[in-house]
């Protein structure tokens, strides 16, 4: 059962009540209040927004939107609350955004994030990324609030940045390509190939031209057949103006527009809207290879990293010529170089003349010639050698002063005589010619050495044929001369011969004269034949008897011959053996003025020869007169007569020898043959 | 006249010799220039008949030896080679015949020179 309140008990209660709805007034108040500020807080983050936001309804239409989005649709607030959203989209982004905010607002799941286009109000397309959400009001009513960032520069940086990425990647090909690619028309195709693929050009083409501006070569990506027509003009010298202008300035030529500029162009056919040109010169230092060319979307033209890129990459293929044709030259000179050194080195090899390379005073090289000059079997015999080794003495000095010069002066050294060293230790004769030379890298002195051994002996030939020309004229001069004199002589006094015993004199005078011509006639006969008469067994001892019976005919004088022949000798000689010793025998009586002539036949056997002694008791000769003799045997420079040089002659071809002995008294001539046993 | 005959032709020292003796001439002979030197330095000739080409030294070289040492010696030079007579007589000598030539003509040459 309930208890009956008291009055004071409901006026507590009350008060309790009332203090309570104080209390939560209050604290509503202070809610309020937290609301409020709240709210304030929220308005302005809304409103100070870097992005825009906004607030459309269930009809589309905008029921909020902040001042940012006010500033990306570039309307008046006024001018878009109320409308619908789509007014302020393209074409391509209104289906796209009202079919995701319908499937939103049912609850169905569609990305919250997305990207379209705003058109602002000046027409201008910007892209904005949405990010959106549904909430319902306090009424219950769906709302879509969302969020916008106008993206357009962001993706345009993005843009850029994908797009020096490609140039850094085609430049980084191209680089590679050039790197690896050593063969031009290949570098300048896979550059064109390259430059396509990677840089987002519709074609590029590449012209090379010479010096004289003829075309070298042309190579294209992307155009294919259609490029076959500017081959042909190139060919023809015909240049489109952009190559033209393109290889007069270094600057990039640009072409916006082609289609309305390049009217004449057969190129002008690959071109479309939207697409425009650059062509640059491909240079390098002082030399312009030729242009590269591309079609490129227009939005590309003008920026300057790209054309900066664009000339970069060309420059880089510029480069890339300039090494090939260096490389190409190198090759070629190098080729040229071997070919001439091949060339030179065959050359030595078959030269016919020696010739050696030394380096600090050592041999480093030598030719088959030279090893036969200097008696070598191999190259190593010579090579490492010092030069003394193989100068003669007498020429060092001047050899080594001709060194110094060529390596002074760097110049060639005339022609010199010298003699050499064999490895046999023999002397050999030889002109040498001297060149400065880098052999292996080092400074060396090329010789060159023709062998005049026989270039002398046939000198030699020559001086003795002029010699012994010199001698038989003189011969005729002086001994015919001397014998017509004798003649002339007997001649006059037979003229005026007064009685039958001068007569008879004077006539046996003439013809004593006369056999003298006839033996000066048959001497000279010998001289001319002896050196291919046969070699015979004969008789020594008979050849000495039938020359001292010939003599003592011959003169009408008192002759005493002594003979001392040991014993009976066989000898290697011939008939010729009896002229020699008629003619000493001759010489013998006619040198000693008094009678009797005494002449000593003496034989001794020494060795394989047989010497034979003449000695007689004439003048003698002199010492001066014996020097000349023995000169003249070799040299006939001594005005010696016949007679020895006959004897010596005949002697030389039995292999025998004379010689005139320095005797007190008289003359005394030893001769020795071979003796046949 | 005293005459020296040099020459390296013993039958044309023997055979002018005993002919210019026939003239009366005193004649001796050298078979070559040393020789004659020799001799040249032992007696006073009145003349050298000289031949220019001998064993050693030739005609020239002996006659300036011999005018070394006697300015006035008298030489007459016989040669089969005309060449020589222009240096013959340029050297100083009294003349000069060219062999081969007539016996009588060297008599005549004598008695010339021994009257100059």
């Amino acid at each position: 059962m309930k208890e009956k309140k008291s009055k004071d008990q409901i006026i507590e209660e009350l008060r309790q009540r009332i203090a309570k709805l104080e209390k939560l007034e209050a604290e509503h108040k202070k809610v309020e209040e937290a609301l409020k500020e709240s709210e304030e807080r929220y308005r302005s983050i809304v409103e100070n927004s870097h992005a825009g936001i906004l607030i459309v309804g269930e009809d589309y239409k905008f029921i909020y939107v902040n001042d940012e989005l006010c500033r990306i649709l570039k309307y008046s607030r006024e001018k878009i609350i109320g409308h619908d959203f789509r007014e302020f989209l393209d074409e391509e982004s209104k289906q796209l955004v009202a079919d995701r905010y319908i499937k939103r607002q049912r609850g169905e799941k569609v990305p919250s994030r997305y990207e379209f286009n705003v058109v602002q109000k000046n027409g201008e397309k910007r892209r904005v990324e949405i990010s959106s959400t549904v909430i319902k009001d306090s009424a219950g009513k769906v709302r879509t609030v969302a969020q916008i960032l106008d993206i357009t520069e962001r993706k345009k940086a993005e843009k850029e940045i994908k797009h020096l990425n490609l140039i850094l990647l085609a430049i980084r090909k191209v680089n590679q390509l050039i790197a690896r690619e050593k063969d031009r028309d290949r570098l300048l195709s896979g550059a064109c190939d390259t430059l396509i693929k990677t840089r987002g050009y519709y074609t590029a083409w590449i012209t090379i031209f010479d010096e004289s501006g003829g075309l070298v070569t042309a190579t294209e990506a992307g155009l294919g057949v259609k490029f076959l027509p500017m081959i042909e003009q190139l060919k023809r010298g015909e240049l489109p103006d952009c190559t033209r202008k393109a290889l007069n300035q270094s600057e990039i030529v640009v072409i916006k527009n082609p289609l309305s500029i390049c009217i004449d162009c057969i190129m002008v056919e690959n071109c479309t809207d939207g697409i425009g040109t650059m062509a640059v010169r491909l240079e390098y230092g002082e030399r312009i290879y030729g242009v590269l060319h591309v079609t490129v979307p227009v939005g590309f033209l003008m920026d300057k990293k790209e054309q900066s890129l664009f000339k970069e990459v060309t420059g880089d293929l510029a480069l890339a010529l300039y090494s090939i044709e260096l490389e190409a030259e190198r090759k070629k000179t190098e080729k040229e170089l071997q070919e001439s050194e091949e060339k030179y080195r065959q050359l030595i090899k078959i030269s016919p003349d020696a010739v050696y390379v030394h380096s600090d005073r050592k041999i480093v090289f030598v030719n088959p010639a030279m090893m036969e000059f200097l008696g070598a079997a191999n190259p190593e015999d010579l090579i490492g050698k010092p030069i003394s080794d193989i100068i003669h003495p007498d020429y060092l000095r001047i050899v080594e002063e001709r060194d110094r010069n060529i390596e002074q002066k760097g110049e060639r050294v005339p022609l010199l005589e010298e003699k050499f060293i064999r490895l046999d230790g023999t002397m050999i004769n030889g002109e040498a010619a001297a060149a400065p030379l880098i052999y292996q890298g080092k400074p060396a002195i090329l010789v060159v050495i023709r062998d005049i051994t026989e270039h002398k002996r046939l000198e030699q030939q020559r001086e003795k044929a002029r010699k012994e020309a010199e001698f038989y004229a003189d011969v005729l001069g002086h001994d015919v001369g001397n014998i017509n004199q004798i003649i002339s002589g007997y001649l006059y006094l037979l003229e005026n011969a007064k009685d039958e015993e001068t007569r008879k004199k004077n006539i046996k005078g003439i013809k004593k004269s006369i056999e003298k011509s006839k033996r000066l006639a048959e001497s000279i006969k010998i001289l001319k034949t002896i050196k291919d008469t046969k070699i015979e067994r004969f008789d020594l001892n008979k050849s000495i008897e039938r020359s001292i019976k010939k003599i003592k005919a011959y003169f009408d004088r008192k002759i005493e011959v002594k003979l001392n022949i040991d014993k009976k000798y066989y000898v290697k000689a011939n008939d010729f053996l009896d002229k020699v010793f008629f003619n000493i025998f001759e010489n013998a009586v006619g040198y000693t003025f008094h009678d009797p002539v005494i002449i000593d036949v003496k034989t001794e056997k020494k060795d394989d020869f047989c010497n034979i002694y003449i000695h007689d008791n004439g003048l003698g000769i002199s010492k001066e007169k014996r020097e000349d003799i023995i000169e003249n045997l070799e040299t006939l420079s001594k005005r010696t007569g016949i007679g020895f040089y006959l004897t010596n002659k005949i002697l030389d071809r039995f292999n025998g020898k004379f010689e005139i002995k320095d005797v007190e008294k008289g003359t005394e001539i030893v001769i020795s043959i071979p003796v046949i046993s | 006249m005293k005459i020296l005959m040099i020459d390296d032709e013993i039958m044309i020292l023997t055979l002018f010799k005993d002919f210019m003796e026939t003239f009366g001439h005193k004649v001796e002979i050298a078979i070559d220039g040393d020789t004659g030197l020799k001799k040249f330095k032992n007696t006073n000739f009145d003349l050298i008949v000289m031949d220019y080409r001998m064993h050693g030294k030739n005609g020239i070289q002996v006659s300036r030896e011999m005018m070394n040492m006697d300015k006035n010696v008298k030489i007459l030079f016989v040669s089969a080679d005309s060449s020589v007579k222009k240096e013959a007589i340029e050297m100083g000598a009294v003349g000069f015949l060219l062999k081969p030539f007539y016996i009588d003509v060297l008599i005549r040459e004598i008695e010339r020179v021994g009257k100059a």
